[in-house]
């Protein structure tokens, strides 16, 4: 996102499609996974990730630069995403279908370590399953994409201190589901 | 700062690196001397911190550019085709003749000769129906004249009568 510069913003504000593929191309792989954890769907993630673009296309006249241009595609994302994400809860009577697990690409010499990342995949994804969609958005800007909590609490146009509150609950049912986990291996 | 403090503190700025340095000190000075709270340390970064550090990040399938890329396209072609070229720009200066006008003329003059029809049939019927009133109305005066009346067989007959008369 540092390639970003202002005159690209600029461009691609007035309309030039070859300057809003370099926003794509460096804002297109967060956006997909934030979308993809959030929501645990592929297919949803995808048309979600193309609304989000069509979305920053058209509004990126009315951009403030003042603030940050990675945070306010997160809004954007996270209000796209928490929305599809209800809307299936909605449609499919409280029932959400998660996706297999993400599959990175993976070169030959690293086949063992296979099966160890699917695993790791598998608990990422019903670690999530197990919260509620704030909570989820939390966890996700603050675990998998690194934000600090007053980038969160920009994104999610909520309190700092709500921040805090939301990833504390997140936390206490993630431990609770994991003295849960280690009750019934044993 | 009690256990429960602490353990609040864990879940949030601790474990996520967000305290100052003096709070930092004094949760790590708790934590060395407290056993219950180390153990919860232990069990919040395992299931609650750890599992996220090793989440794989998918490549985006690249046919969403090309949609997005499509429907910005289509969306521009949409825009240009609203917007009037040279050519129907002054087409439309210089259109006069235009048929709306003129179908609204029309109905306006049949209209206006229908109000003058019906006011004109009117004004005939109702000077016909004065005329025969006011010949009814002779002829009715004519028949109450006096030497009528004379010849009339019904009457009082009295002395007043027959003076007046």
């Amino acid at each position: 996102m540092q390639d970003i510069t202002n005159d690209i913003l600029i461009q691609a504000s007035k309309g030039d499609i070859d300057s809003f593929e370099l926003i794509y191309k460096a804002a297109a792989g967060f956006v997909y996974n934030v979308a993809f954890r959030v929501i645990g769907n592929r297919q949803d993630a995808e048309e979600v990730t193309q609304e989000v673009f069509l979305v920053i296309y058209h509004k990126l006249k009315y951009f403030r630069f003042q603030a940050s241009f990675k945070t306010w595609i997160y809004r954007i994302t996270m209000n796209r995403a928490i929305n599809r994400y209800k809307k299936n809860l909605r449609e499919r009577g409280g029932m959400v279908e998660y996706d297999e697990a993400v599959c990175p690409v993976i070169v030959p010499h690293e086949i063992e370590n296979k099966i160890n990342q699917e695993q790791r995949e598998d608990t990422v994804i019903s670690l999530l399953k197990s919260l509620n969609p704030d909570q989820k958005a939390c966890v996700v800007l603050r675990n998998i994409e690194g934000l600090s909590y007053q980038e969160i609490a920009e994104a999610l146009k909520i309190n700092i201190n709500t921040v805090r509150s939301r990833l504390k609950r997140a936390r206490e049912s993630l431990i609770a589901l994991g003295k849960e986990v280690v009750k019934n291996e044993l | 700062m009690n256990c429960e403090k602490i353990q609040e503190l864990i879940l949030t700025d601790y474990l996520d690196g967000q305290m100052p340095e003096r709070q930092k000190q004094c949760v790590e000075q708790h934590i060395s001397g407290c056993f219950r709270c180390r153990e919860f340390l232990k069990r919040a970064r395992e299931t609650a911190v750890e599992p996220f550090t090793h989440a794989g990040k998918d490549i985006p399938p690249e046919f969403i550019w090309f949609r997005v890329r499509e429907s910005i396209i289509a969306e521009k072609e949409r825009a240009a085709c609203t917007v009037p070229g040279f050519l129907e720009k002054l087409k439309s200066r210089f259109q006069v003749f235009s048929p709306y006008p003129v179908i609204g003329m029309v109905i306006m003059v049949i209209f206006i000769i229908g109000i003058v029809t019906q006011s004109k049939m009117f004004t005939t019927a109702r000077v016909k129906s004065d005329a025969q009133e006011q010949a009814e109305y002779l002829v009715s005066m004519a028949e109450m004249s006096p030497e009528n009346s004379m010849n009339e067989k019904t009457g009082f007959g009295t002395v007043i009568e027959e003076y007046f008369l």
